[in-house]
């Protein structure tokens, strides 16, 4: 399936209500919309009570939560053809935008070597910060780290080594196997 | 299944595909698995135990409450100084609107600084029915930053019930503390 994230039409198309529990269905996956500021705002909550732990935190948070959007992500894909590179990164480069995650692209592949780098660009983690000495994307590296661990099927680690919110032009994130 | 409300956020959500962002009432959004508070109140328990993520999860919901209370407004044309039978009808549409449930508002005196209200499958009770104490800590958060938004007061919530727990509703009590 090749979904354009401006096409509202695939978006409705996805979506189910069911107005008796309030919920949204995405896929019969149960899905909430939310303010992107959840994101900065969580940070700032849990940084008062954990301190600078915060950072790990959101990361494995990120990481658990990175099951639930892979799964809703075979939902919509389907695990055909994943193997291959090219529609891996088109999946992927479609797909988060799709949820309001902001632009991404897939930069580098490499399979047999277990690596890959991401670039995004307006993630939610970022809003309204320009000038944070450490990156923010902790949530966002989480996932996209998950996801690697998901296709490669090993244990995988992820650094955010530029952020816009230090002023960078981009975020951009490693990700290699812990091997 | 919904239709009118799938309509309705057909209508109120716009996509800016270029960026990979969307919005409501020009406030951003983005669409993610119910998952996200379970694992949230998981990667915390980790690091900060139960009680800690307990509180950690209370505050950040505070915190988001700011923000959902400018979405609230902006959807809804909601004025501060506005009616408790207007407020009570749209917080309660939207709430399912996000896809957060089912609540249902039992007492609301703004002038007493007190507000009830009854949950139905709220995003924190996911699909455990098993806690020993409430789980819904976030949404308690929201609750009671609303109350201190509108009565200019520092409020406490409590859940003193919770379908986690085996009941069959959760039920919010919220109302003015001195500190």
């Amino acid at each position: 399936m090749d979904l354009k994230p401006g096409k509202l039409i695939n978006l409705a198309k996805l979506i189910k209500i069911d107005s008796k529990k309030g919920k949204i269905l995405v896929r019969d996956k149960s899905v909430l919309i939310l303010p992107v500021w959840v994101s900065p705002a969580l940070n700032r909550g849990l940084s008062k009570v954990v301190g600078k732990s915060v950072a790990a935190t959101l990361y494995h948070s990120g990481k658990e939560l990175g099951n639930s959007i892979f799964d809703l992500f075979m939902r919509i894909y389907g695990a055909d053809g994943l193997e291959s590179e090219d529609k891996f990164k088109k999946a992927i480069e479609n797909f988060l935008p799709l949820g309001g995650f902001g632009r991404l692209e897939v930069v580098e592949i490499d399979f047999e070597n277990e690596k890959f780098l991401i670039r995004g660009w307006g993630f939610p983690e970022v809003i309204s910060i320009t000038s944070a000495e450490e990156p923010v994307c902790h949530q966002l590296r989480g996932i996209s780290t998950r996801f690697v661990e998901k296709i490669i099927d090993k244990p995988c680690v992820g650094k955010e080594v530029k952020c816009q919110a230090k002023g960078d032009e981009y975020c951009e994130i490693e990700i290699n196997s812990e091997s | 299944m919904g239709l009118l409300k799938l309509l309705k956020l057909g209508r109120l959500l716009e996509i800016d595909s270029e960026r990979g962002h969307m919005f409501i009432k020009g406030e951003e959004v983005m669409i993610l698995p119910s998952e996200i508070t379970e694992e949230l109140f998981r990667s915390l328990s980790k690091i900060v135990g139960v009680g800690g993520a307990t509180g950690s999860l209370y505050i950040a919901g505070k915190e988001l409450g700011n923000t959902f209370f400018d979405i609230l407004k902006k959807m809804y044309d909601y004025d501060v100084t506005g009616s408790e039978v207007k407020f009570k009808k749209d917080l309660e549409d939207f709430i399912s609107f996000i896809g957060a449930g089912k609540i249902k508002i039992q007492e609301i005196d703004f002038e007493n600084t007190n507000f009830v209200l009854w949950g139905w499958d709220l995003p924190e009770v996911g699909l455990k029915r098993r806690s020993d104490t409430p789980v819904c800590h976030i949404v308690r958060g929201v609750f009671t930053r609303f109350l201190e938004i509108i009565t200019e007061k520092t409020c406490t919530g409590k859940e003193v019930k919770c379908q986690a727990k085996g009941d069959e509703y959760c039920e919010f009590k919220i109302c003015y503390s001195e500190i």
